[in-house]
Formats: structure tokens, sequence, C-alpha cells
């Protein structure tokens, strides 16, 4: 019974920011469905093969903002083929003739076609925003059909993260018109072609909310101080190229630039740059609260040490190894609000004798920063010590995900598997809802995190693990877990079809390099009609070549509304 | 860097509870001792006599847990497999020092030929120290590792397997970047490819060359002389810098510079941004880089003024036909 008219409780639910919490309004009756239904402006759809664009319309018809993803996550590293799927054509036709308000799109491992950006530009009169991470399939000339197509009042954001574009030679950024002037924030960084310097300039000037910016390569030092003297609002800043000589005017013409940005409290880029350069930057660092440097492959350690020194608030860093164990013991007691860190190797495949991190940074860093909650740390070893440490020194981790580079590593005093250690970290952080494991480690790690990781989320393991009895600690245990990929373990059919039900609670299962075979993914397919069980198989071109007993090389599954995909191609099988 | 010590660590003795070993007495490996035993390890990949699945099979499980000999491990763990271990590998929570765990590490190395069904790289040759790469590991993605991947080495690291880095990192990941040559490392900085067209008078068909594979003019030139020098071709390219002017080349011409000779029929020549031909080797190596679209080896018949002015002036150095 509806005690408030409608508009009171639309009212009421705009309060409510949180996806999960409009799903759990929606089903306390069915009035409130209706009025949550109609007053959605935001929609999260962490997988797009798992409802399609026409139930999303029928859902929530008046949608203002829309988040996709696409391919699974391993497609990051190369393990998807790149026309696996995760097209976003389909779902832009169907919204143009529904949702003409739509002002927000954000895409994740997409393939997004010209053709898509030349339509979504064209279609949608009030569209502001547009975040592509990780998508493929288009080039510059897609971005100069949105450039020259967008509403001059409204587009405010391009964001453009990890993206492959093909650049072709047509200049995008000229494609603004000049009545263009909304502009809030533009990410081009990961472009690798020539930009119309002429263009960014002009684009820029006549931008007066211009608050992020960040530049690709191909815009040098002198052009990016031209951009700070007409742009001193900016808040988030990334720089192309930053080099410059050794000779003083230039290095006195940037600090006296970078001095007037005041504002800027994120910074990123440095894609060329030289040790020398850096300390131009000083000025600003008393007020930055993020910092990612994980691609100035040309700042060395000493360099990065003398500059976190100047970064007080730093609440996010991205950062390389070459920092070392002592670059962190610095940031370790400069950074005491450092709530997220990256460590990323500036040496993947330990080809040189680089000073990589240790077990010592990651100590020191948990020791020095208490508010830290989010971290990704490659690294050349790890001790169950050192977590166990780790551990009683941040129990607030949301976030850990270590990843020794030679990923079947032992600890490295006792040369033990790291179970205990990791065993150590799911038990104290009670908080934890994403974890990636590496290292040797065996099925007792699976028996901790089934144990103790009651909010974990997301799980990722590689080379880990002895018998199915290892998933299955985790299947069984891990109660939210959504999204479990795992690679080159002994996981097998006994562990996959223990218990089929649960993968229905999950968004997806990835398995590759596992001890599954085609007869066990047959048989969990038949047994849940709800759920897309692909297996993706490079190598052999007919079914009858493959048989039962045989492994699959990977295999993904995830629930679904709509049965199994029409797009799918030739080498991917929806059994 | 020492060996790793617990009282290093904060917490001190009290806090290991029940975990792995902890007692820096035990621990007899120093990092350098780990690091050679991988190396020892890695040198010698036997994947053709694994078996198949992942249940590699070890040769003795528990050889040469002495507790002290390093090198022991090492004459085991050599041309040997590896395996999964399981509890009965360890079987007492505190550490009885180096048992045969240390040789899984090879176990990773090893795996490259392992099991029907998984999908390896081509190479599984490790290079002196360094891990085998296996398709998505470490999981980067791919535009953080054309990053690095490309970035420098320890010189020695550099100097023995520059070839094989980059092969190696080519062979993994289909788009990555394309080898920068040896000398890229100059003061730090990153760069990327950056290849132009070239065209020579009289050859219909053009070729690319990447200039950032070169930091002077002298280098530039003569590998357009390799690369324009056929048979019946006698080229050699004039550039109007002198190599004691560029200071920071780190790679010296190999032959005599053909360069500076007069040689006669060709000049190497340039369009700039604003699509004037001009004269290689005026401006600084950075300058021209800063402002080259294409390159031109012309006839000299076809210049007239500098050009042939200045090949009168270094006319006595003629260099041979190649």
């Amino acid at each position: 019974m509806n005690y408030f008219p409608e508009e009171v409780l639309e009212h009421v639910f705009d309060f409510l920011t949180s996806h999960r919490d409009r799903n759990a309004v929606s089903l306390v009756c069915k009035s409130w469905f209706m009025v949550e239904r109609s007053s959605r402006r935001s929609v999260f759809i962490g997988n797009c093969y798992a409802v399609s664009p026409d139930r999303l319309i029928a859902r929530f018809p008046r949608v203002r903002s829309l988040t996709l993803k696409g391919k699974p996550h391993f497609a990051d590293f190369n393990l998807v083929p790149h026309d696996w799927g995760g097209y976003v054509y389909p779902w832009i036709e169907a919204m143009v003739k529904s949702y003409s308000e739509l002002e927000e799109l954000r895409l994740k491992r997409m393939i997004v076609s010209d053709e898509s950006l030349e339509l979504l530009s064209r279609s949608f009169v009030n569209f502001k925003s547009l975040v592509l991470v990780s998508c493929e399939g288009f080039t510059t000339d897609g971005l100069a059909a949105l450039a020259s197509n967008c509403r001059y009042k409204f587009l405010k954001e391009l964001d453009l993260q990890e993206i492959e574009v093909e650049e072709r030679r047509g200049q995008w950024l000229s494609c603004f018109p000049d009545s263009f002037t909304s502009l809030e924030s533009l990410n081009f960084a990961c472009l690798k072609g020539e930009v119309n310097l002429g263009a960014l300039e002009r684009l820029v000037a006549r931008c007066p909310n211009l608050k992020n910016l960040r530049l690709s390569r191909a815009v040098p030092l002198n052009v990016l101080q031209k951009i700070l003297i007409q742009a001193p609002q900016l808040v988030d800043l990334g720089t192309g190229s930053y080099i410059h000589d050794t000779d003083s005017e230039d290095y006195q013409k940037m600090k006296s630039v970078i001095v007037k940005c005041k504002s800027v409290r994120s910074l990123s880029g440095f894609l060329d740059v030289a040790p020398h350069c850096i300390s131009s930057i000083y000025p600003i660092c008393s007020n930055l609260t993020s910092l990612n440097l994980s691609y100035a492959t040309g700042i060395n350690g000493t360099e990065l040490t003398k500059l976190i020194l100047h970064c007080k608030k730093l609440q996010r860093l991205w950062i390389l190894d070459s920092i070392g164990d002592k670059g962190l013991a610095v940031v370790a007691s400069t950074c005491k609000e450092l709530e997220e860190l990256r460590v990323f190797p500036s040496d993947p495949y330990l080809l040189g004798n680089a000073a990589a991190v240790t077990e010592e940074g990651l100590v020191a860093i948990s020791i020095g920063c208490p508010k830290l909650h989010s971290i990704l740390y490659f690294c050349q070893q790890m001790t169950n010590a050192a977590l166990i440490a780790v551990a009683k020194n941040c129990p607030n981790f949301t976030r850990f995900r270590l990843c020794i580079l030679d990923p079947t590593k032992p600890d490295a005093v006792t040369l033990q598997p790291l179970d205990e250690g990791f065993g150590a970290i799911v038990q104290a952080c009670k908080g934890l809802r994403r974890l990636s494991l590496s290292g040797l480690l065996t099925d007792q790690v699976f028996l901790y995190i089934g144990m103790y990781a009651e909010q974990l989320e997301m799980l990722s393991i590689a080379f880990a693990g002895k018998s199915d009895k290892g998933m299955l600690y985790v299947l069984n245990g891990c109660k939210k877990l959504r999204k479990l990929e795992i690679r080159d373990s002994p996981f097998g059919n006994g562990a996959l079809l223990r218990d089929v039900g649960k993968y229905e609670t999950m968004r997806s299962l990835w398995m590759s390099s596992c001890e599954v075979t085609l007869g066990g993914c047959k048989a969990l397919a038949k047994r849940m009609p709800t759920l897309n069980v692909e297996v993706i198989n490079e190598n052999d071109q007919m079914d009858d070549i493959l048989g039962d007993d045989q492994r699959v090389e990977k295999m993904y599954l995830y629930r679904t509304l709509v049965g199994r995909r029409i797009d799918a191609p030739d080498f991917v099988w929806t059994l | 860097m020492a060996g790793v010590h617990m009282g290093a660590i904060g917490g001190g003795g009290g806090t290991f509870s029940g975990g792995g070993s902890t007692s820096g007495a035990n621990s007899t490996l120093s990092k350098e001792d780990n690091l050679v035993l991988s190396s020892e390890v890695s040198s010698n990949p036997n994947g053709s006599e694994l078996d198949l699945g992942l249940g590699l099979s070890l040769g003795g499980g528990g050889a040469g847990s002495t507790g002290g000999g390093m090198k022991a491990q090492q004459t085991v763990s050599q041309g040997q497999y590896a395996r999964f271990l399981t509890a009965e590998d360890f079987p007492s929570v505190i550490s009885q020092g180096p048992c045969s765990a240390s040789s899984s590490s090879s176990s990773y190395l090893n795996r490259d030929n392992a099991s029907a069904g998984t999908k390896r790289s081509a190479d599984s040759v490790a290079s002196g120290n360094g891990i085998s790469p296996v398709v998505g590991w470490p999981p980067l993605r791919t535009s953080r590792l054309n990053s690095m991947v490309n970035q420098s080495k320890s010189p020695a690291a550099e100097e023995s397997k520059p070839k094989s880095k980059n092969t190696v990192a080519e062979k993994t990941y289909s788009d990555s970047k394309k080898n920068r040559g040896d000398n890229a490392m100059e003061k730090g900085q990153c760069k990327n490819s950056m290849f132009v067209k070239v065209y020579m008078d009289g050859i219909p068909i053009g070729r690319k060359v990447d200039l950032n594979a070169h930091t002077c003019y002298e280098t530039l030139a003569q590998s357009l002389e390799d690369m324009f020098n056929g048979p019946g071709l006698s080229v050699s390219v004039t550039s109007g810098r002198s190599s004691s002017v560029e200071h920071d080349m780190l790679v010296e011409p190999t032959r005599p510079s053909s360069l500076l000779s007069g040689s006669s029929k060709f000049v190497l020549t340039y369009e700039d941004k604003d699509g004037d031909l001009m004269l290689v080797g005026d401006v600084p190596w950075r300058v021209f880089l800063k402002s080259v679209k294409r390159l031109r080896i012309m006839k000299t018949s076809e210049t007239n003024g500098p050009a042939t002015r200045f090949q009168e002036k270094n006319g006595e150095q003629r260099s041979k036909p190649i």
C-alpha cells in the first residue's frame, strides 16, 4: 500500500546512489518497483551478454547513463582473442530509438567501431560524457566524427584509457567546431600518433571549464607550457612528453608556469622524460593527492625518491619499482595519507639486475601508511613473515593484489609456499573484496580464503593449488564471490561440477589451462541452462576433433538472462 | 641487497603465528643465492622431457635437503623436472631450511612445453637470469609492457641479450613495438619508432627507415646507403654535418664516414613540416627529428646551388662504390 505519492518516493530514491541499493528497493513491492524503474537514471551492466539491449530498455525506460563491460578481465593480458565479442553497436542502435536523454556512456573492454561513434555522436542531443577503458576497434576517424557532431553546449568529457586506436591521418582534434566550448575533461594520453597542436591549444583556450586534461606523447613541452598558461585552473593534468634541455631558460620557464597551477591535484604522464626534468614539478607537489608515474620509465629511483619527499598529501600513488625498497621506505615516511599504491615492474621479465622491490618495501609501506586499503604490488619475491606483518599492520585492505614476477616462487627465505602469508591477509582484512594471488601456493591457501574471506568478490588465481579441493574451498566458502578467474592451476571437472548452482550467484568464471575437460563443460551446460558456458578453442576447427575427455584451453562461463549470444565467432562454442 | 632477516620486519618474532619459518637462524639463503639458483636452473630447461599435464614429476622430492647445501640443490635440480609440491614436502611448520621447494621455481620455467592444449609462447629459452615468458604473465596490459620492455635493463644484460629480449617480447605479444636498436637509451629517454618514408630518385618503390634507431646523421646515412645499395648502384650520401659535432652519439660509424666524401651522384634531402625541401645535416639532430616528414635521396643533377657547392668542397674524398 502506497502512502506516499510517487513523486515523493522518487525523490527518496534519488538519494540512493548505489546500484545495489536501488536493486534492493525495487524488490519491495510492485509500486516501488514501478517507481524505481521509471526513475532509474543510471544502469551498470557488468557483463554485456548477461542481458540484451531490449531487455534493458524494457526494464528501465528512461536511462541517462549506461556502463557496460564486455570481455573478461584476462583479456587485458592477451588471453582472450580480440574478436571474442563485446560489440557496443547493437546497444547504441537500440538506445537511439528509446533513450533520447542519454548523457553518458562508459565502456570497458568492448569493441567500439567508428560507426558506433558516429551513430552515438549524431543521435543524442544531450550527450555529455564518453569514457572508454581498454576498448578497441575504432580509428581516429571515429573520434573525428564525434568531435564534429558533438553538441557545442553539452559534451563535457571524452576519456580514453588504455585504448588501442588505429590512427589515421585525419586531425580529429581540429574537428571540434569553434563554437564548442563546454569541454571539462579530455584524456587522450594513450594515443600514439600526431596531434594537431594548434587545434589543441585553441581548444584549451576556448574551454574555460576544462578541469582534466591528459595529453599524449606527441604533445611537446613547449605546447604544454602554453596550455598551462591558458588553463591554470586544471585539476587533473597528464603531461605528454616532458623533456626539456638542461639549459636553464626552459627549466625556469616551466617552473614559473607550473607554479601558477595551484589547483592541480592529480598528476600523470611523463611518457618521455629525463631525470633532470623532474625537479621543475616540485612547486606543485605539495598539493598533489594523486600521482601516476608508472609510465615514466625515464626517471630513476633517486629522482623518484626526491620527488616523493615533496608529496606529503598523496592519497594515490602509481609508480615503477625502480623506486626500490629504500624509496618505498621514503614513501612510507612521507605519505601518511596514502590509500592506494600500485608498484609496477620496470623489468617484467627479470632480464637485468635492476633494483626491484621485495617484501621489505611492502612491509615498510604497511607500517608507515595506516590508511592504505588498496594495493597492487609487482615484486621479485615475498615471504610469509612479511605478509603476516603486513596483515597485522594493515587490516583495512579492500583490494590486495600481489604479483611475484616468477609466479611459482616460494617464500624467499624459508622456501615454503606462501599459504600462511595470504592466509594471514584474508584473516585480518575482514573487508577484503578483491584478491590476486601469486607465488608457490597449495590448496591450503584456498582453505583459508574459503574460511575467512567473507566479503571477497573477486579472486584471481594463477599457477596455484594442488587439487580440486582448492577450488572447492573457495566456491563453498566465499559467499559473496562474483568473479573468479583461474589460469594454469590443477582444478578439474570435480571442482567445476560439484556445486553448479553457485555460478548463478556469480557474474562469471574463467578457467584457462586447467584440468577441465570438454565433457565437464558440456555436463555443466546441460545442468545449468541459465549459464552460457563458452569454450574458446583457437586451435581446433571441428567439434569432433576435440574429444570429451580432452582438456579445454579456455572456458568462460557467465549467468545470463538471454541465452546464448548470436555474435559469437567460430572459435567460441557455447555449449 | 642483504639477505632478508626477520628482525628487520616490524613486529618482531612474536607476531609469527604458526606461519612458515621465521627464525633468522634458519635462513641460510641470501638473496644472491636465490638469484643464482634461479639462473642456474633456468639455463637448463628440459622441456621436452616433461610429462603432459600439470603434475610434472620431480625426481626425488626430498633430495638434497641437507640443510646447508645450496650447491647440492643445484646439482639435484638441474635437469630435473618440477612438480606441484604437496604437504608431504613440508613435513613441519617450522622450516628445516632449504628443501626441494627450491626447484619449484623451475616448474614455471620448464612448463613451456607441457600440457596439451595450453598455449605457450614459442620461446622457451630463458636468457641468463630471466624468466621464460608465458602468454599473459606477468599480468600487465600491452601498453605497459611496450613502455617497459623497451627500456633499459642493466648495461650487462642489455649488451648480452638485446635482441633476444626484444624478440621474446615480440613473439609473445602480437602488437609490441618494433625493436628500437641498442642506442635508444640516451639520457634515459623513451622513444617510440619513428618511421619515415625514403625515396631515391630513379627507384619507384620507397622504403621506410626508423629515425629513432639513430642518434646522428652518420648512422642514418649509413643505413640508407645499405638500404639502397644494390648491384649496380653506387651511392654515397652526403650530409652537411661532420660527426664530431654530434656530442651525444652512442654509436660510432663503423666505416670511415663516406658521408663527408663528395661522391657524386646523390644527396640526402628531406621534406620538413612546412613542405619545404631541405638539405639533411644543417640543424642539430634533435631539431631535425622534430621537423622531418620524409626523406629523399636526390640525384645531384637535379639540385642546384648549395648541394653542388658542398660537393665541390669535399670533392677530394671520394668513397669507393660499394
